[in-house]
């Protein structure tokens, strides 16, 4: 084969396909399917010419433009293309409860070690109230001692605004570490779950013991409920995303890797927006003294209720339970 | 600078080889997108003060928001710009890198959302350990995503020989083009010696080509243009 010859010959469909996508990236990769199909077979026919470019003429100018042809025309006709366009209606309606109720027993192993770390850690500070020093500090620890609570000062330190904006960008990076910490083959969000419940039971106890067991639950209950739930679901998608990391399984590792991230991601994603709402409700509700608990207990469990009504809405039974 | 390539096999198993971008290229534009997002978060504090001023909101309210744009701004950068710009950001496009699937086709949103909020703590320690030793330089986020990041080749025309001696091969095409594309830019002494070199060559093994051609007072690299009928391609 006569190099110059076969350039002269293949060039006006290589000319072709460059042109069809230029105009197709221009487009944004959209395309009739009359277009697609055309580029599509032209496409083949470049990468035929590609692959004996390379075997004859390695190196040379032709075998360089179809390499580049070759991996432009890839990007254009490959990719994980969803045809459904996004919207947030679909992705609350379907998309999110169906990966929320497929890291159900990710969840449930989350929050049994929740709850076993609270309640030692509780247990642990009524045995020995001195621990609230370490978990408070010696100003918040005197401040309690005196009958007064650290929350009280959520309200004077900072205006609410402030508040709710720096609770809720907090708490968001909290859920972001114990779901990104999954890729430490599951310690972090096994250390988020462990030390947020050894906090809550912590704090719990060292109230307790100086009554003020009451005040602390008045502050916790319009917010609490869902903000613990929520950071129980980013651990939980941490862990599923570690299970796609860590599991033995006949699957390919790159494929099982990419589905565990994906939904775990969804979960991840959809439970952040419900992050504003509750920095609003901690900066502007809960430090009320005048609200009543009742009210304030209702509100938790409202949203808490909301939110668990959107994230299973298709039932309790598992990720292919319709 | 291209720092590796990966072979990636595409439709009916033809190779072609991507050129991956390396810790040293993603680095630099991982620094352009960071200033640019510190000066937008910067921006974006003046602009709610002035706005939060005139429209008379407290300074609790300006602050709030001024806080909550910039962690959106921090989270929202890389994924707004990858599925804007199909697989690049400001900073990527500097330095002409765009993020592909590990097939080379396009990202979907959802992977361009998974490899970015995975940049908080695989970035921070492990993440440029992993990419430094990782044969196709990919950090937690992209083997996470599956996606690549890669060297856009640039869109200039080559020079390509429009006619050979017979029994040339790749090699020797690739050298003549290779020559034939730097012989401007080379050292002028260079460049005269090596294209003597390759006329002398085709004197001797191919003497028929030079049939006819006026090599007098011309640079060699003009001469050989003549002898192979180059053709930008």
């Amino acid at each position: 084969m006569e190099y110059g010859r076969w350039v002269e010959a293949r060039r006006p469909l290589w000319d072709e396909v460059e042109a069809r996508i230029g105009a197709a990236l221009k487009r944004g990769n959209r395309m009739s399917f009359d277009d697609l199909e055309e580029l599509a077979l032209a496409y083949r026919r470049v990468l035929h010419d590609a692959a004996v470019a390379r075997a004859r003429f390695p190196g040379s100018a032709a075998a360089r433009r179809l390499e580049r042809l070759g991996i432009r025309g890839a990007y254009v006709l490959q990719g994980d293309l969803n045809p459904e366009r996004f919207t947030f209606r679909r992705f609350y309606a379907r998309t999110f409860p169906r990966a929320c109720r497929s890291m159900l027993p990710h969840l449930r192993l989350v929050t049994a070690l929740f709850l076993v770390a609270a309640l030692f850690a509780a247990l642990a500070a009524l045995g020995s109230p001195a621990l609230g020093l370490r978990l408070l500090g010696p100003a918040r620890f005197e401040a309690l001692r005196e009958g007064k609570l650290w929350t009280e000062s959520l309200v004077t330190a900072a205006p609410p605004g402030a508040a709710a904006s720096g609770i809720a960008t907090n708490n968001m990076s909290v859920a972001l570490v114990a779901w990104a910490g999954g890729t430490l083959a599951g310690l972090g969000p096994i250390y988020v779950a462990v030390v947020n419940g050894a906090l809550l039971g912590g704090l719990l106890g060292v109230t307790y013991h100086f009554g003020m067991a009451g005040a602390l639950l008045g502050f916790v209950l319009s917010h609490g409920p869902l903000e613990i739930f929520l950071v129980l679901m980013s651990s939980g998608a941490g862990l599923y995303l570690a299970q796609g990391i860590v599991a033995a399984t006949d699957r390919p590792r790159a494929r099982l890797l990419r589905e565990h991230a994906a939904i775990s991601t969804v979960v991840v994603v959809g439970s952040l927006p419900w992050f504003l709402l509750l920095g609003l409700v901690e900066a502007f509700v809960s430090p009320q003294p005048a609200l009543p608990p009742a009210f304030k207990a209702a509100l938790g469990l409202v949203l808490l209720a909301t939110y668990l009504a959107v994230a299973f809405n298709g039932g309790w039974g598992g990720a292919d339970a319709r | 600078m291209i720092e590796s390539a990966e072979t990636i096999r595409t439709l009916d198993n033809v190779p072609l080889e991507f050129p991956l971008a390396g810790v040293a290229s993603r680095g630099l534009a991982f620094a352009i997108d960071t200033l640019i997002v510190s000066f937008a978060s910067v921006f974006w504090f003046i602009a709610v003060m002035g706005a939060g001023s005139g429209a008379g909101l407290g300074l609790g309210w300006i602050w709030g928001l001024g806080l909550l744009g910039a962690f959106l701004i921090q989270w929202g950068y890389f994924v707004f710009f990858e599925i804007r710009m199909r697989g690049s950001t400001p900073g990527k496009n500097v330095l002409k890198l765009r993020v592909i699937t590990s097939e080379g086709g396009t990202p979907s949103p959802g992977a361009l959302v998974i490899r970015n909020l995975l940049r908080l703590i695989p970035d921070t320690f492990v993440g440029v350990i992993l990419m430094a030793i990782d044969p196709m330089a990919r950090r937690a986020g992209d083997r996470l995503a599956g996606t690549l990041v890669i060297h856009e080749a640039p869109d200039r025309p080559s020079l390509a020989l429009g006619t050979i001696p017979h029994g040339w091969g790749g090699d020797q095409v690739a050298t003549v083009e290779a020559y034939l594309e730097r012989a401007a830019v080379l050292q002028p002494a260079i460049s005269v010696e090596i294209g003597e070199r390759i006329l002398r060559w085709l004197m001797r093994d191919h003497p028929e080509m030079l049939d006819g051609i006026d090599r007098e007072g011309k640079h060699p690299a003009t001469v050989l243009h003549e002898v192979f009928r180059v053709e930008r391609l």
